[in-house]
């Protein structure tokens, strides 16, 4: 097992964050790729297929410069033996969360702050890995319903919205929480008393989405046909092994050309 | 710092007590390294120095220390240096003018690998933007033993050509008996010109 490390910057890294990402690849196998002062999507497609021509490369850590990663993150991330995890961490002091999740706590999708995904998982997408021409809208219907739609100009984001929704598996949300920091203001120059004021944002409000409340459900029947039945009759019989409950489905994305071309 | 690739590999080849990079702490042409006539370091700058263990264990603690300033001299081919209590007023840097001149009046001076270069953030990059890269330049330029703070480009080549006639060095641990202090600024009592 080999980690490519993907480490985007606009420039400048928290030392903090940097002291926090050896900790966490002490004892494994590494190489960190850089990006210095890119744009997104750039600073996230370039260092990651550099890490990608690498073979040696099984697993990519994506840490953006100003994480706050918990000792023993990666070790954790590494155990889960799932093809995508991502960790949750605040995008506001207040504690806005950067995934949103499934009732049953899947991510829907979510940042690019700490996420750790296997060569296969990423391999699997179109080319650019992430992009911020497609933004999303959202319909909330009997699923959350999401139409892709190409925009021009300014975005901020967008890239790891359209990298979450077409994964190929879901990405688990991790139970490891992150946080981030926020420089509030450069320190004075030329004085032995220089340091910078640094914010750390740990607050985290876990964003869900609502149970959707089902009384009646499909269910596909041991011949492979499909029934409309009673929830609750249907689980007696599941446990009968008589009928299968599909797994809910909670996001739609919603067909149209746009999807078609990004998938 | 900018650092030349490879140069830890080529610092820990050299295998010396202490090893530094010089490089522009201002602008480009200016350095953080004074020489003495030999080539070895009298002082260098903190931002790329590989020191062996024995040496930090044997240096006096703490082993940087900002409460000395050193004043310097140059008379009759003497380069001669001198401290002065500044643990009163705030400073900036002298921890690594301190550490340079313990290592070489113990008969260890640094010795300089190579030049680099340090980075000056000009302009912070716009938030919540795809496009918020920070505006960084790199300073690489090495104008050697050019230690001096001022801009004036007289005053420099006034102390570079002074510089040059240099054949020995004497670091003092008092303040010569014929300077004093005016208004912070050390001058011959007898007032005449020199290099100070």
């Amino acid at each position: 097992m080999r980690i490519g490390v993907i480490f985007p910057s606009r420039g400048l890294a928290f030392s903090r964050t940097c002291e926090e990402l050896l900790d966490n690849l002490e004892n494994l196998d590494y190489e960190i790729y850089f990006a210095h002062g890119l744009p997104i999507p750039e600073c996230f497609n370039r260092p990651v297929e550099a890490a990608l021509k690498d073979k040696k490369n099984t697993h990519f850590f994506f840490v953006e410069d100003d994480m706050i990663l918990p000792k023993n993150l990666l070790i954790k991330l590494l155990a889960e033996k799932v093809p995508a995890i991502a960790c949750d961490y605040p995008l506001t002091k207040d504690g806005k969360a950067s995934i949103l999740r499934t009732p049953d706590g899947t991510a829907i999708y979510g940042g690019t702050g700490c996420l750790l995904v296997t060569r296969k998982f990423i391999e699997s997408y179109k080319r650019p890995i992430f992009r911020t021409d497609i933004a999303w809208d959202v319909h909330e219907g009997e699923t959350l319903e999401m139409t892709p739609r190409k925009i021009n100009g300014n975005a901020y984001g967008l890239h790891d919205i359209t990298f979450s929704l077409l994964a190929p598996n879901p990405i688990k949300a991790s139970r490891v929480r992150c946080g981030q920091r926020k420089l509030i203001e450069l320190g004075a120059q030329a004085t032995n008393t220089g340091q910078h004021d640094i914010e750390s944002w740990t607050d985290l409000k876990i964003d869900k989405l609502k149970k959707i409340k089902e009384t009646n459900k499909n269910v596909i029947l041991s011949d492979g046909t499909m029934a409309f039945m009673d929830l609750k009759r249907a689980r007696v019989l599941e446990e009968k092994g008589l009928v299968k409950i599909p797994k809910m489905a909670y996001v739609t994305l919603m067909h149209n050309e746009v999807l078609e071309e990004i998938c | 710092m900018a650092l030349p690739k490879g140069i830890l590999k080529k610092m820990v080849k050299l295998n010396y007590p202490a090893v530094a990079l010089d490089y522009p702490y201002k602008k480009d042409g200016d350095s953080t390294v004074l020489h003495d006539p030999q080539g070895y370091a009298l002082y260098t700058g903190t931002g790329f120095l590989l020191v062996w263990r024995e040496v930090i264990d044997k240096m006096p603690k703490p082993i940087f220390r900002t409460d000395l300033a050193w004043d310097t001299r140059i008379q009759k081919h003497k380069l001669v240096m001198w401290p002065r209590d500044v643990s009163k007023i705030k400073t900036y840097g002298l921890h690594d003018i301190n550490f340079g001149l313990t290592m070489w009046t113990n008969g260890m001076p640094i010795m300089v690998a190579a030049p680099a270069g340090q980075r000056k953030l000009i302009a912070l990059g716009p938030k919540n933007t795809n496009n918020g890269a920070h505006i960084i330049r790199t300073i690489s330029k090495v104008g050697i033993d050019n230690i001096t703070k001022t801009d004036n480009e007289e005053e420099k080549l006034k102390w570079m050509a002074a510089l040059s006639q240099v054949k020995t060095v004497e670091i003092m641990d008092h303040i010569p008996e014929d300077i004093e202090y005016i208004e912070g600024q050390a001058h011959l009592k007898d007032g005449t010109e020199t290099i100070i």
